[in-house]
């Protein structure tokens, strides 16, 4: 099944959620191969399925049906503990809010996840500090997320995305929250990184960003449409 | 949430510093934390610490499961259990073949001069066996030897450590040095070490001569035995023969021993009384108020669990396990409680020190209570286990999070979720029951304690003194030198300025002397048989400075007199039992008290004095007249309008004056002797009262933050029902009734549990139900306002709402 050299594959991914009694189908059918170091973005309508997607392929959602596989491991099945093990080491995440816990430094956000990992004190700082000299912001170590600027963020949640050499990054909306000059400088920042080796997947329903991958991937009411679908729709 | 080995403690210093930093970032939360952790931990340790040195610590005795004290139960069921008399431990000595050791002490005053000074001490004459049954060793000194038990030859003297230190300096060549008891020399033989238990521990001790005048001037006196069983020797086995012994004590002196049985009580038992009434009372408080407190801080840390949904999730996205998740909450309260323990141990302290020394709290060992290192183990378990109580809820309303939406919420703080919703209005239910318990406790306590201070007690305790005198025999060996004196010292009580009345009695009002004294009356339907009743000898006057009445015929006279024929007084109870309808103004009485058979005429009736407890007052009384039976251990009562403690020094001053040789106790005022009688009530009232209203306040502020935040989550659905045409008067109503709803569902809940409550204090209430329907009507008034009260400001503010920005929102 995943002999196909994917990083990730994902077969016949559906995803219902239930409220009220009401179900929603947010994804249906989805297949979808990542290839190691590609450079994929998700575009769609408000609304499409894409930040389901992207919580699938994080791990931070189960499919309702179908399969996924990791690095050629089925993760589909996992319980909670194994798939926070698996986010932990494999996968980086980038969200458009950024994310940054307002009561924690810089170094302390960006060596979280090694923290979590069991990593020893010494090697989290110097992994943290590698890191947040990838994105230039080792200069602001001991500041707290509020004393930043948006786009000074951003790139601090990309280095705690980093920071632990995961197999895939997964941004969602990373420019959402940025003025054009902090969302030009975060889209360079990603496209470094991707240059560099980094498989990235980036969910945006911008279009002038989504060209900057290397593939899009179009959604529409929760499923794959091929491109030239998505442009009359 | 598996997590083992190192990978459990790895990064557990990063939550402590988080913990730390989150403590510090909000001040005031913290605060109120600590404070409410340090009243709720400090109290359970301050009650811990006086029930350890009361039930828990190990008496001073080896082996102290094979050391047992007998007691008597009347089995025609009128009278209290009792100890045995002299004659009855005379054959329990010889009579129990299963016991290693049979001893006993019989309590008596003694007259001490030494260098000068004199002291009323307390203290008693031990057989040869009783510090063999206890299995006590001398602090110093020697054993009696066996002619010193031997009346009038080589006698000898043990005072107690506490006694030898506070009379005698520590004075370490006290030992073999003589003093005077009862005017007659002792030889210091040895120092005891400090016995349990405020009326066991003698200060001062002599050899028991087991002659035959003490044999029959003590014949009917009661005295502690103790049994000290052979190893491995049942108590029950020991009991059987104790009632074979009874048994036969009951044929051959039916007069003292019939319908009573043996049985044996367990040393630790014995010397503890019924101190752990108050104390179970106490701990039931402070228990539920520490439970009160950690239903409020998991309250509190619900809702700021909620507030940080999004760093919880941000961190789960990151990879932290549930594992890590559940322990960065635990850890964080568990610091909490660490810090409140901390502060609840200076508490503790305080509360420890004032305890040991507040005057209504009466309980033998009390002054030992320490904060000690059992006291420091329990704050440390009760802090650990108050953190992971109050850190539970937050900690598991976190694990349901979905870690998605949580990532993607934008107005943080707001997120409440149905589950955290639903736990935050069972734990203000659960604070609203506890607070109805304490509540219905308190009224409880509270109905006892107006009826105690309500009851007619048949006396009037203010402005009136009572002071103590011990006449030695050797000095007054007489009735009539006896009477001379006491006439003499209370002629010259009267005549100090202030007083306006002065008696002598044997023992005054709220004693719990029972002198046994069996009576009948001549011509009597009952054919003669003797009955029980209880006995008293009062002076003349002694009615009048108590501010007794005088109901029939007239109070005792100087007239009355030892040569003159005998008269009685009797009591109110008495004379509705046995005289119905009849007139017993000289009537005649055939009563034997201490092995006497005596006769007198009844020439008055008095109103009931109370016994024991400002309530137990319907008891029938027999009284003699001082002048005709001068005891040698009077008791002078003067009523005085002179400053008590100005009136106490004149008076000790006076009766030295007119009887050197005797020792003079402390005065103390009735009026104290009432307040140590409702002392457990007030005790228990007084600190349940507190923590009920520290109780109302908890589950007041708990109920405001949950409708608060129920008001700010609901602002869009209260802006669409005002866009529909509610009024802010139908507005109001809705958190009213929501407030009401979820009040009255914890007060339901805390009066279903209450009876448990009643139970724990049933010992504690008289004359008051558990189920007293004013106090649970009460309670329910009470929490109903409470709760008005608190759904008030969330209420006035949901009425108040723009709905077209809540709409907007």
């Amino acid at each position: 099944m995943s002999g196909n050299g994917s990083l990730i594959s994902l077969r016949n991914v559906s995803k219902v959620f239930l409220t009220d009694e009401v179900e929603t189908h947010a994804l249906e059918g989805i297949d979808l191969d990542i290839l190691p170091g590609e450079f994929v973005s998700i575009a769609g309508p408000s609304g499409c399925g894409k930040s389901t997607l992207l919580s699938i392929l994080g791990l931070l959602e189960s499919p309702t049906k179908g399969e996924y596989w990791l690095k050629g491991q089925p993760v589909h099945g996992l319980g909670a503990a194994e798939r926070a093990r698996i986010r932990n080491r494999e996968i980086g995440f980038i969200f458009q809010a950024f994310n940054l816990i307002g009561d924690l430094t810089v170094l302390e956000n960006v060596e979280l996840p090694l923290a979590y990992r069991g990593l020893g004190a010494r090697e989290r700082r110097k992994m943290a500090l590698e890191a947040l000299e990838r994105v230039g912001m080792a200069h602001r170590l001991r500041h707290y997320p509020a004393q930043l600027s948006g786009g000074q963020q951003q790139r601090v949640a990309v280095a705690r995305a980093l920071a632990g050499r995961p197999a895939i990054l997964l941004a969602d909306e990373p420019t959402g929250n940025l003025d054009s000059a902090n969302s030009e400088s975060v889209m360079d920042l990603l496209e470094e990184l991707h240059q560099a080796g980094s498989t990235i997947c980036m969910v945006t329903h911008d279009p002038r960003y989504a060209r900057r991958a290397r593939r899009t991937i179009h959604l529409f009411d929760g499923r794959i449409v091929p491109s030239s679908q998505a442009a009359a729709l | 949430m598996a997590a083992s080995g190192s990978a459990m403690f790895s990064g557990l210093w990063d939550d402590i510093r988080f913990g730390i930093r989150q403590l510090a970032k909000h001040p005031v939360f913290t605060v109120v934390a600590l404070l409410l952790l340090a009243l709720g931990i400090g109290a359970n340790t301050a009650i811990f610490s006086l029930v350890d040195s009361v039930l828990l610590r190990p008496l001073p005795y080896p082996e102290p499961e094979r050391l047992f004290f007998v007691r008597v139960r009347d089995l025609t069921g009128r009278q209290p259990p009792s100890d045995p008399n002299m004659a009855e431990y005379l054959r329990l000595e010889k009579g129990i073949s299963s016991a290693e050791a049979v001893g006993t002490l019989l309590g008596q005053p003694f007259n001490l001069r030494w260098n000068g000074r004199t002291a009323l001490v307390f203290g008693g004459f031990a057989s040869p066996d009783y510090f063999r049954a206890l299995g006590l060793k001398l602090l110093s000194g020697r054993e009696f030897f066996p002619e010193e038990y031997q009346s009038g030859r080589n006698q000898a003297v043990y005072f107690s450590e506490k006694f030898w230190q506070r009379w005698f300096g520590a004075d370490p060549s006290l030992i073999g040095k003589t003093v005077e008891l009862e005017r007659e020399t002792h030889v210091v033989a040895g120092i005891l070490p400090t016995l349990p238990g405020e009326f066991h521990s003698p200060d001062a001790v002599v050899p028991l001569p087991v002659t035959r005048e003490i044999l029959q001037a003590y014949d009917r006196r009661s005295m502690i035995v103790a049994v000290r069983l052979k190893p491995g020797v049942k108590k029950e086995q020991a009991e059987e023969e104790i009632r074979a012994i009874y048994r036969r004590l009951g044929e051959e002196i039916p007069q003292s021993s019939r319908n009573k049985e043996g049985y044996l009580v367990e040393a630790a038992r014995f010397w503890r009384g019924d101190a752990h009434e108050p104390l179970a009372a106490l701990a039931l408080a402070v228990g539920l108020v520490l439970l009160l407190a950690c239903a409020n801080l998991a309250g509190l840390l619900l809702a700021r669990a909620a507030a940080r949904l999004r760093e919880i999730a941000i961190r789960s996205a990151l990879g932290a396990s549930q594992f890590r998740i559940f322990r960065q909450i635990i850890t964080e309260s568990l610091l909490l409680s660490l810090a409140g323990g901390a502060a609840g141990i200076a508490v503790a302290a305080w509360a420890i020190r004032y305890l040991r020394s507040w005057p209504r709290l009466r309980l033998p060992r009390i002054e030992q209570a320490q904060l000690d290192l059992h006291a420091l183990l329990f704050a440390l378990a009760v802090s650990i286990a108050a953190g992971l109580v109050f850190g539970s809820a937050p900690a598991w309303s976190v694990l349901r999070l979905r870690i998605a939406p949580a990532l993607n919420e934008e107005s943080r703080g707001s997120s409440g979720g149905i589950s955290r919703s639903w736990l935050r209005r069972v734990l203000v239910g659960a604070e609203v029951a506890i607070c109805a318990v304490l509540l219905v406790g308190s009224g409880l306590l509270w109905r006892t304690y107006q009826r105690l201070s309500s009851t007619d007690m048949g006396f009037r305790p203010e402005g009136v003194l009572v002071l103590r005198i011990m006449m030695p025999t050797a000095a007054y060996p007489t009735d009539e030198a006896r009477g001379a004196v006491q006439s003499a010292a209370l002629e010259r009580l009267r005549s100090l300025p202030g007083v306006l009345q002065a008696g002598i009695t044997a023992y005054p009002p709220l004693s719990s002397v029972n002198w046994p004294c069996q009576f009948r009356i001549p011509g009597d339907e009952s054919g003669g048989e003797m009955q029980p009743t209880s006995y008293n000898t009062v002076s003349p006057g002694y009615f009048a400075a108590i501010g007794a009445r005088i109901l029939e015929g007239r109070d005792f006279s100087d007239a009355d007199t030892p040569s003159s024929p005998r008269v009685l007084l009797i009591s109110e109870t008495f004379r509705r039992l046995y005289f119905p309808g009849t007139n017993p103004i000289g009537r005649r009485i055939e009563y034997e008290l201490l092995g006497e058979k005596s006769e007198g005429v009844v020439v008055g009736v008095v109103s009931d004095l109370a016994f024991e407890r400002p309530d137990n007052v319907r008891r029938p009384v027999i009284y003699e007249s001082y002048t005709q039976r001068p005891w040698p251990f009077p008791v002078f009562t003067v009523k005085t309008s002179m400053p008590p403690q100005q009136a106490a020094a004149m008076m000790a001053r006076a009766i030295s004056e007119v009887a050197p040789e005797v020792a003079v106790d402390q005065p103390s005022e009735l009026r104290i002797r009432v307040e140590r009688a409702t002392g457990q009530q007030a005790a228990a009232l007084l600190l349940f009262g507190v923590f009920a209203a520290v109780a109302i306040l908890l589950s007041a502020v708990g109920l405001y933050g949950v409708l608060a935040l129920a008001v700010t989550q609901r602002r869009r659905e209260i802006g669409v029902r005002m866009a529909l045409g509610a009024t802010p008067a139908e507005i109001r109503r809705m958190v009213f009734r929501y407030g009401l709803m979820l009040a009255l569902t914890g007060v339901a809940a805390g009066l279903a549990a209450a009876p448990f409550a009643g139970m724990t204090l049933e010992k504690m209430i008289y004359g008051v139900r558990w189920f007293d329907p004013a106090v649970y009507a009460g309670v329910i008034l009470l929490l109903t306002a409470v709760s008005l009260g608190a759904a008030a400001a969330p209420a006035l503010r949901a009425a108040s709402l723009d709905p077209a920005q809540a709409l907007r929102e």
